[in-house]
């Protein structure tokens, strides 16, 4: 009985993305496919997203110059694969403020967003520093910073303060404090509605990259490897990942990378005409698969 | 081009310039936000404001001596507009009279128009710096590595 449908959604990559990046440690050991995507849950009354990708114009064209970024498509078009239009959505829950996870504030005109208060306040913080501290605020777009503001004083940018249980019935904020960024947040989403469910899924954002940071390299000997990149600490991102671990019964697959090239042969997908693909984590019961 | 091109020799000069003026804009722009999600009876942190008074005083130094060749003009005018709504903007974020933040709101709209309409107006001009963005990393130019070289 699953309450809602869940499907990781590509929407553009970047095909040459350092694996040192992905996982903390060895330098110069090769490349991966790095898609770009969001999480979009279906069910109870409720469209939500997590994360709302970025919009490629502007920042988004430049960044497609600079950084190798291809086959963006537009949230209209990809959430068309499963019959949702950016105007359903009803919540968008960000993970963090990077562009490609909080660019498109603007396209879901109707939606609620979620983002973790230190997320703001650090980001804001850290922007008053001089720009010798400019890693620290990568990505920091004033244009998405007018459109947060825009939304919160509509009462649409709702800062959530630490973890917040229930935000939409059987979904959980997480907040992941000094990790990638200083106010990261993973989501659970329950999916048996049960307080200590049997059926839970983590959308962990960019605490994790790949799979290989809950596992490592070597199956034999399995290890917890943070990613590569945290304005934080790497022993935060491994503590979070042990959480993420064992909210969901130790089952890997269970904790979501959406960056992770890997997901789509792990779950039931289906490559779009596009050439992005469509991963169904999970099907509600009155819900029709949008990948068979 | 070179710097002896007058037209090379203002964009030269201007960049600075811009990246000053996105800087007060993100301050102000942060305070707002901040301001905003907190609530009415928070109490605010002003860091945000007296860094954004700093650039925007030092872009308003840099703006006075920066001259424009004619086929620059345009560009130039939406830099001093910018310029002006951010010293407005400043005003309002210092004013007890600008409680709901309604009239800094409106000069923060205002700025980043401009700014937006000189990152349009110029390539090199574009007014976030994606370099480190955090699955950008790697560079169609630079090597990953070499963004942290010392």
């Amino acid at each position: 009985m699953s309450k809602y449908s869940i499907w990781v959604l590509d929407y553009a990559a970047v095909n040459k993305f350092p694996q040192s990046v992905m996982l903390y440690g060895p330098q110069y050991v090769g490349i991966r496919n790095l898609p770009y995507a969001y999480v979009l849950i279906k069910g109870q009354g409720q469209v939500i997203l997590v994360d709302t990708g970025y919009d490629h114009k502007e920042y988004g064209k430049y960044l497609a110059d600079l950084y190798g970024v291809s086959n963006w498509h537009a949230a209209s078009e990809v959430l068309a694969e499963c019959g949702v239009k950016p105007a359903d959505v009803t919540t968008v829950l960000i993970t963090h403020a990077h562009f490609d996870h909080m660019g498109g504030l603007d396209l879901f005109p109707n939606a609620k967003f979620y983002i973790q208060k230190r997320e703001i306040d650090k980001w804001v913080w850290a922007l008053t520093l001089g720009p010798e501290f400019r890693f620290l605020v990568g990505a920091a777009d004033p244009a998405d910073i007018v459109k947060a503001t825009r939304l919160a004083r509509e009462g649409r940018m709702i800062a959530v303060d630490g973890d917040l249980e229930d935000v939409l019935p059987g979904i959980d904020l997480h907040l992941a404090a000094d990790t990638h960024t200083y106010g990261s947040m993973y989501v659970t989403v329950r999916n048996d509605g049960a307080r200590e469910s049997a059926d839970a899924f983590i959308l962990a954002g960019d605490l994790i990259y790949t799979y290989d940071n809950l596992t490592g390299l070597d199956r034999n000997d399995p290890q917890l490897v943070p990613i590569g990149l945290a304005v934080g600490s790497q022993s935060n991102l491994m503590f979070t990942s042990a959480d993420m671990l064992k909210a969901v019964g130790g089952e890997h697959k269970r904790v979501i990378p959406v960056h992770e090239d890997r997901l789509k042969s792990v779950f039931p997908s289906r490559a779009t005409a596009a050439g992005l693909h469509v991963v169904e984590l999970a099907l509600a019961d009155d819900e029709t698969s949008r990948v068979a | 081009m070179s710097q002896a091109d007058p037209l090379a020799r203002y964009i030269s000069e201007a960049q600075p310039l811009h990246d000053l003026l996105r800087r007060g804009l993100i301050q102000l722009s942060g305070f707002l936000l901040k301001r905003t999600i907190a609530g009415p009876r928070a109490i605010v942190d002003y860091e945000p404001v007296e860094t954004a008074r700093e650039r925007i005083r030092e872009a308003a130094e840099g703006l006075r001596n920066l001259g424009a060749p004619t086929s620059a003009a345009h560009h130039r005018g939406h830099l001093a507009a910018a310029l002006a709504a951010l010293e407005s903007a400043l005003v309002a974020a210092l004013s007890t009279a600008d409680r709901d933040g309604d009239t800094l709101f409106h000069f923060v709209q205002e700025s980043e128009r401009h700014l937006r309409a000189v990152g349009r107006a110029t390539p090199g001009f574009e007014t976030v710096d994606l370099r480190q963005a955090c699955c950008a990393m790697h560079a169609g130019g630079a090597p990953f590595e070499a963004q942290f070289a010392g």
